[in-house]
C-alpha cells in the first residue's frame, strides 16, 4: 500500500485498523494524529539503528543518539499530526504545543525569578549604622543574594565585638544607652559582617515654627537642629524628611525647592522624636492690592535713603500675615509699617498678622535721612489667608 | 524550460532513492545523504521529504514484511516512478544548462 495524497486516507484507515502500534511513543503520536505509517516508519528505523550501534557495546551511546533522534524528528511527527490528524487530534497537538510553550516559560521564569543563596549582609551605608532613637530598635540588616534581591533577614545572628554605649541582642534589637560608638558582628551561614553602630540619642528636634520660600528661588536648607540628651547639637542624624504637599514644595538632597504659591508642612523625624514646620511659598508679584484669599504674594522692594512705598491692602475678614525679608542678596531691607490696621507683631520685628479695614495701607521705608544712607532692598510677602 | 519541480532537498532525496534502488528506504536514503552532502538529517525530515515527492507523485512506496531488528515493524521501500525519473531528467537539464560555459576562465580567483 502506498501513502499518497490526504485523498486515500480513509483506505489506509480502514486497513490500519489491525495494525499493532508497537510502543507508548508510538502510540501517543498516533493519538496526536501523527500518520500511522509515518510514526511507524519514523520509529522503526529508530530502532534499527540503534539495534546497529547497540551491537557494537556501546549501548548508552546508542541510546543517547536514539533520545536525540527521537526528539530531532518530533517536529516532524508534530507537523504530520496538523497535516493529517483529525480536527480533535489537531487541538491536541495545539493543546501539547501551549502546554510546552507555557511549561518552559514557566521554568525560565522560575529561574529567573528564584531567589539565591544568601551572598552578603548589608547594613546602613557602608555598613555603618546611625541610631538616633532611645528605645531598642532593630538593626536594619539587609540579606541579599548574589544577584543583589533582598531575602529573608530574620535568621541572621548578632553578637557584640567592641565599643560602649550599646547593647545588642541575638536578633538584632540594638539599645543605645548613651552617645558613643560600637561595633556589632552579624552572621548568616558562612556570611560575616560587622557592622558600626553609632549611637547618637536624639531627645528633642526643633526648628522655626514657619518657613517662607518664594518660587523661582534655589533650593533651601532646612533650619533645624537635634539636640542629644546632654542638650547640645548632634549632627550624626539619620530620620525621615517629608513634606505633606509636594506640589507646594519639594525635598531635593535634603533641601526644600518652591514649586507653586500656597501653604504645606514639612515634617522630621529623627529616631523617636518628630517635629512640624509649616511651609509657606509665596510667588512674585509688584504689589499686594486687591489680592484674594489665600493670595501669597512677594513684592520686590528697593529704596534709596528717605524713600518710602505705600499699598493699599483689601478690607477683609481674613487675617493678613505680612513681613519683610532681605532679598536675595541678603543685604539690610527697609522697614515695615502698618497703617490703619489692629495688628500683632508674629515671630520677629519684622513679621505680623493684622486685621485690614478700610484705608489699611502697608508702607515700606527706607528709614535713613536722604542722600547719607545707603539703598535698602528686600522682598515684602504678603499672605491673605483663606476664609 | 519547465521550472523545477523539486526543492534540493528532494532532489538530493530523489537522486538518493535512484541509486539505492530496491534498497531504498529511510535509514539507507538518509545514510546516503550523509555520505554525499555532509549533511545528518533527522529521521523524522526524511520521511517527510520521501512522503512529500510520494504526494507529488515521484515516488512510491511499499511495505515490506515485519523484521524482528525494526521490533516487528515492516520497511517501508521506496521507488522512483515515471513522474520522479522526468523530474529528475529536467532537474539535470537545468544544472546542465546553468553549468555549461562555465569554464576554468570563470572561477575566482584569488588576487
Amino acid at each position: 500500500m502506498a501513502m499518497r495524497s490526504r485523498d486515500s486516507r480513509p483506505l489506509q484507515r480502514a486497513s490500519r485498523s489491525h495494525r499493532r502500534v508497537q510502543s507508548g511513543a508510538e502510540r501517543v503520536w498516533v493519538a496526536m494524529g501523527a500518520h500511522p505509517d509515518f510514526v511507524e516508519s519514523v520509529f522503526g528505523d529508530l530502532e534499527e539503528e540503534f539495534a546497529s550501534r547497540a551491537s557494537s557495546g556501546r549501548g548508552l551511546v546508542a541510546r543517547a543518539w536514539y533520545v536525540r533522534e527521537a526528539m530531532r524528528s518530533a517536529p516532524h511527527l508534530l507537523w504530520s499530526g496538523v497535516r493529517y490528524g483529525t480536527r480533535q487530534q489537531r487541538l491536541r497537538v495545539a493543546a501539547l504545543l501551549a502546554g510546552v510553550m507555557t511549561l518552559s516559560v514557566a521554568i525560565v521564569l522560575a529561574i529567573m525569578l528564584s531567589d539565591g543563596p544568601p551572598a552578603r549582609l548589608v547594613a546602613g551605608s557602608s555598613n555603618a549604622v546611625v541610631v538616633n532613637s532611645e528605645r531598642p530598635i532593630q538593626l536594619p540588616m539587609r540579606v541579599l543574594d548574589a544577584a543583589g534581591r533582598t531575602l529573608d533577614s530574620s535568621r541572621v545572628v548578632y553578637e557584640w565585638v567592641s565599643g560602649g554605649s550599646v547593647s545588642v541582642s541575638a536578633n538584632g534589637i540594638v539599645t543605645c544607652n548613651e552617645r558613643g560608638d560600637a561595633t556589632v558582628r552579624a552572621l548568616l551561614n558562612e556570611l560575616s559582617e560587622n557592622v558600626r553602630v553609632h549611637c547618637r540619642p536624639v531627645r528633642k528636634v526643633r526648628g522655626p515654627w514657619m518657613l517662607e520660600l518664594v518660587v523661582g528661588d534655589a533650593a533651601t536648607d532646612i533650619p533645624f537642629e537635634a539636640l542629644n540628651v546632654d542638650g547640645e547639637r548632634e549632627t550624626m542624624l539619620t530620620g525621615r524628611l517629608s513634606v505633606e504637599d509636594s506640589s507646594v514644595a519639594t525635598l531635593t538632597n535634603q533641601r526644600l525647592l518652591a514649586r507653586r504659591s500656597g501653604s504645606t508642612s514639612l515634617k522630621i523625624r529623627i529616631g523617636d522624636e518628630a517635629g512640624d514646620m509649616a511651609v509657606h511659598v509665596f510667588e512674585p508679584a509688584l504689589s499686594p492690592e486687591r489680592m484674594k484669599p489665600g493670595q501669597h504674594l512677594a513684592i520686590p522692594v528697593r529704596l534709596a535713603s528717605g524713600e518710602s512705598q505705600r499699598w493699599l491692602l483689601t478690607p477683609a475678614h481674613e487675617l493678613y500675615y505680612i513681613a519683610i525679608r532681605p532679598d536675595r542678596d541678603g543685604g539690610t531691607p527697609p522697614n515695615v509699617a502698618i497703617v490703619g490696621a489692629q495688628c500683632t507683631r508674629e515671630f520677629d520685628a519684622h513679621s505680623f498678622y493684622c486685621v485690614a479695614v478700610n484705608n489699611t495701607s502697608v508702607v515700606v521705608y527706607n528709614p535713613t535721612a536722604t542722600g547719607r544712607g545707603r539703598e535698602q532692598s528686600g522682598r515684602l510677602l504678603v499672605w491673605r489667608q483663606p476664609p | 524550460m519547465k521550472p523545477l519541480k523539486v526543492g534540493s532537498l528532494e532532489l538530493a532525496t530523489l537522486l538518493a532513492v535512484a541509486r539505492l534502488g530496491d534498497d531504498a528506504y529511510g535509514l539507507a536514503v538518509r545514510a546516503d545523504l550523509e555520505d554525499r552532502t555532509g549533511r545528518g538529517h533527522s529521521v523524522g525530515a526524511v520521511y517527510t521529504t520521501l512522503r512529500r515527492l510520494e504526494e507529488k507523485g515521484f515516488l512510491s512506496s511499499t511495505p515490506s514484511e515485519p523484521i524482528p531488528i525494526r521490533g516487528g515493524r515492516s520497511r517501508r521501500h521506496f521507488r522512483i516512478t515515471g513522474a520522479g525519473a522526468t523530474a529528475l531528467r529536467g532537474a539535470e537539464r537545468s544544472s546542465v544548462a546553468l553549468w555549461t560555459g562555465f569554464g576554468a576562465q570563470h572561477r575566482p580567483r584569488l588576487v
